[in-house]
């Protein structure tokens, strides 16, 4: 019977055109898998947006390139700790990300050289080597096959690390490239202060935090990784916290089919005022700022 | 005696893990097809009847594919798409569909759950008891459009 209400309810989607929303309460039709919820799913995951989309929304919303807003060029040492490594191998991977979708071939070299000098202390040279650089040379001039090469590298280095259990550097490094993905947008909501998209990028990432904090919490971390790392973000949790949720239609599910694909949730938009953006721009600043002091 | 419990322990934990090595790259990454990996990969180990399952952030503005794939002997697993309220977005009920393309109206989290399923069609005397004991690998990948 279950099945039947599925496809009676695709088929009418379907069937309806491809811009005609259909909006249906699903679990009236289907009841949730578990009991009754508590907020709290148990052994479940948790997967963080990687750089490469943040810094491709941040370029199609039109915002420009600041070489400013990159780690500053450091002579990387050594770390004593595979976490540092990991930590700031996450930094250089935005920072690379972000330079490659803007074309920017200096930068973009630069980058990839660290991001290969780091990989190599934390024994991810298997995946990521002289080999990945000559690939990118080869493709320099063209954008989308570096995409692809870089975004195939970086899933590789995740599931490498996940395959030989070293998931706190997983999530270390998925940290690490979130805030400096926060820290760019933030610099570029200063520099071109009338648009829009980028602080929605930034609002957005209320979303994104509340699921890299769950990450976290699954690891032990030394000292200086939880007093300056993990304490300040669930700091900044609490001011996107304050960003309020959208109210409209948060019990029922939207589906629409639009050219052969389906378009799922409804039209909502966090309201992000100055006040906060600044909050969470001197806060992200002071995060990154610690990476800088702390960790290099 | 228990230093050895412990080392055996340990040596059957890091061999199940093993048995996944390489199974999302082998078996998951080809179903994306021209979509890209996002940059986590997700892998388990499961029996008949578990379920593994994660919670990702899809933005707005981007076209993906949620990929799956699983070990044979397992069977077709279930794959369902919640939003954050676990209200259902997508369900194959265990057919064999091994992929699902969307965008999102505004950026939102979504709950991915892989299931195991319970029966066995194994027709062997102690079939249902080797079904129980049968475990394999479930991945799914999520990929977006550039």
């Amino acid at each position: 019977m279950k099945k039947v209400l599925t496809y009676i309810f695709l088929v009418s989607v379907i069937s309806c055109g491809s811009v005609e929303e259909k909006k249906v309460v699903q679990d009236t039709i289907y009841p949730t898998e578990e009991g009754p919820s508590d907020g709290v799913l148990e052994n479940i995951y948790y997967s963080i947006p990687s750089p490469i989309e943040t810094t491709i929304l941040i370029r199609e919303g039109g915002l420009k390139f600041s070489s400013d807003l990159l780690f500053p060029e450091n002579e990387l040492m050594p770390f004593s700790k595979k976490t540092s490594t990991a930590l700031v191998l996450g930094v250089l991977s935005t920072d690379l990300n972000y330079a490659m979708v803007y074309e920017k071939q200096k930068q973009t070299s630069r980058l990839l050289e660290e991001v290969i000098k780091l990989a190599k202390q934390i024994n991810l040279s298997a995946v990521i080597n002289d080999k990945t650089k000559d690939r990118i040379d080869n493709n320099i001039n063209n954008r989308d096959s570096m995409q692809i090469i870089i975004s195939d590298q970086f899933w590789e280095i995740d599931n490498m690390l996940k395959e030989n259990e070293d998931h706190d550097l997983a999530a270390l490094l998925i940290t690490g490239g979130w805030i400096e993905g926060v820290h760019i947008a933030c610099g570029l909501s200063l520099i071109d202060t009338s648009n829009k998209s980028i602080k929605d990028i930034i609002s957005d990432q209320k979303i994104v935090l509340e699921n890299l904090i769950q990450l976290n919490k699954s690891f032990e971390f030394n000292d200086r990784i939880n007093d300056y790392i993990i304490s300040p973000l669930t700091e900044l949790k609490t001011i996107f916290d304050s960003i309020p949720y959208p109210i409209e239609n948060l019990d029922s599910t939207s589906i629409k089919l639009i050219d052969n694909e389906y378009e799922l949730g409804n039209y909502l938009t966090f309201n992000l005022n100055e006040t906060d953006l600044n909050l969470i721009r001197n806060k992200i600043s002071s995060i990154r700022q610690n990476i800088l002091i702390q960790f290099l | 005696m228990r230093l050895l419990i412990i080392f055996f322990s340990l040596f059957f934990i890091s061999n199940t893990n093993a048995q996944c090595r390489g199974f999302a790259k082998e078996y998951c990454k080809k179903i994306l097809g021209n979509y890209v990996a996002t940059g986590e990969s997700n892998v388990s180990e499961l029996k008949p009847g578990e379920k593994h399952q994660f919670m990702a952030t899809f933005y707005k503005g981007q076209h993906y594919r949620i990929a799956v794939c699983s070990d044979e002997s397992l069977g077709n697993i279930q794959f369902t798409i919640r939003n954050a309220k676990r209200q259902l977005y997508f369900d194959n009920h265990g057919e064999a569909i091994k992929n699902f393309d969307f965008r999102v109206s505004t950026t939102q989290q979504l709950i991915i759950s892989l299931i195991v399923p319970k029966s066995s069609t194994n027709n062997s005397e102690n079939g249902t008891k080797e079904k129980e004991e049968i475990s394999g690998c479930v991945s799914a990948i999520t990929g977006f459009r550039l």
